[in-house]
């Protein structure tokens, strides 16, 4: 149940979403992995929706050259976990939410025990690899996950919902490396908020997502281009569903 | 025989088949022989003169290209790719690797399938098709 307070924080989306809705936010649990530039927007947005229990997830720390856009961040966090700098911010951005944070790489071992109970799961990752054992993951545990990925004025995304819709391995066959990439804020500002809009729009049950479809951002232009893709039915990590 | 990649747009419009479905699979095929027939020999344009396609740019070739779109004539991959190249010569390094290797990471997709899974760089296209060259970015 909603308390005063939070009817009266969350007014202006219960507007929207009526109080059945905020309630099914509240009682709803986020995985997103990776605190950088897509994670940041993606959680200020959760958080401050009432989303009732964020996980997260990074490894790294904070370094001088992360601020340009992974706002979560700022200078008095430099050398900090990001997860425990990510922490401290969304604490104060929304007091009556769980947050909880994990300063470890993501890996074969850790991912299930990750995943285990979230409704949904946000890509904020800058790496195929990490990307694939996430892939594999959710097609095994059966949950959604949002994928985003941004590269200077650039960013894609699509909701991946297992068996139903293209999976990573479905889209791209082959990873492009890892890369120090260049890139302005606001292209991980426009995405992650996607991202954080996709998952909100789940939660809440509503169907019009970016599933089957990957969203195309082009910040130089100031587009967005919206294109159909299928799944590949000898698909080695889904063909199977 | 007929062609794949002409098949595709006509047994899409007939509403027999989308994505979960793949239209080169002789079993599914079958489902929609005599519509398909019906259909192909009553298209007029079919058999004669090319038409121009679209193809769609995106990210970093867009970049390069210095535009979203681009009008080819090619009826495959790799002579749309040609076509390309030989307009904006500066994609080359992009696109290929080692001469004329289609880059592993640049998906290709027609109608949302990536060429990889269907003929590679072989695979035909017509003037009913989406096209795109859509490099992914990993960044995060």
């Amino acid at each position: 149940m909603l308390d005063a307070t939070e009817k009266e924080l969350y007014n202006r989306q219960i507007m929207m979403v009526g109080e059945e809705g905020q309630e099914k936010l509240k009682s709803a649990t986020v995985l997103v992995a990776g605190c950088g530039g897509l994670g940041s927007p993606i959680m200020h947005y959760l958080a401050v929706a009432g989303i009732g229990h964020i996980r997260f997830v990074d490894k790294d720390t904070v370094e001088r050259s992360n601020l340009n856009r992974q706002i979560l961040h700022w200078h008095q966090d430099i050398g900090k976990a990001k997860s425990q700098s990510a922490e401290e911010k969304l604490a104060e951005l929304n007091p009556n939410i769980e947050l909880e944070a994990f300063n470890t790489e993501i890996n074969a071992e850790n991912i299930d025990e990750l995943i285990q109970g979230a409704d949904i799961i946000v890509d904020a990752l800058d790496n195929y690899e990490t990307r694939m054992l996430l892939n594999r993951a959710v097609i095994r545990q059966s949950v959604p996950l949002v994928h985003g990925a941004v590269h200077g004025f650039h960013g894609q995304l699509t909701t991946i919902i297992p068996g139903k819709t293209p999976c990573i391995e479905c889209l791209i066959p082959e990873k492009p490396p890892k890369e120090v990439f260049p890139i302005i804020g606001c292209t991980a500002g426009v995405v992650g908020t996607m991202q954080a809009n996709e998952v909100i729009k789940y939660l809440l049950g509503w169907e019009d997502l970016h599933a089957g479809h990957i969203v195309m951002w082009d910040g130089r232009s100031g587009t967005l281009d919206r294109m159909k893709i299928c799944r590949r039915m000898d698909c080695p990590e889904c063909g199977h569903l | 025989m007929w062609d794949s990649r002409v098949a595709w747009p006509i047994l899409e419009r007939l509403g027999r088949l989308d994505c979960g479905s793949n239209p080169r699979y002789p079993t599914t095929i079958l489902h929609v022989t005599t519509n398909f027939n019906e259909y192909f020999i009553n298209q007029p344009d079919m058999g004669k003169a090319m038409a121009a396609k679209k193809v769609r740019l995106f990210a970093n070739i867009r970049e390069k290209a210095g535009t979203s779109e681009v009008e080819v004539n090619g009826d495959t991959v790799s002579e749309i790719l040609d076509e390309i190249i030989t307009k904006y010569p500066d994609l080359e390094e992009l696109i290929f690797e080692d001469g004329k290797k289609l880059r592993g990471y640049i998906n290709i997709l027609i109608n949302g399938e990536n060429v990889q899974h269907l003929e590679g760089t072989d695979s035909a296209i017509t003037e009913k098709d989406e096209v795109a060259i859509f490099p992914p970015v990993s960044g995060g």
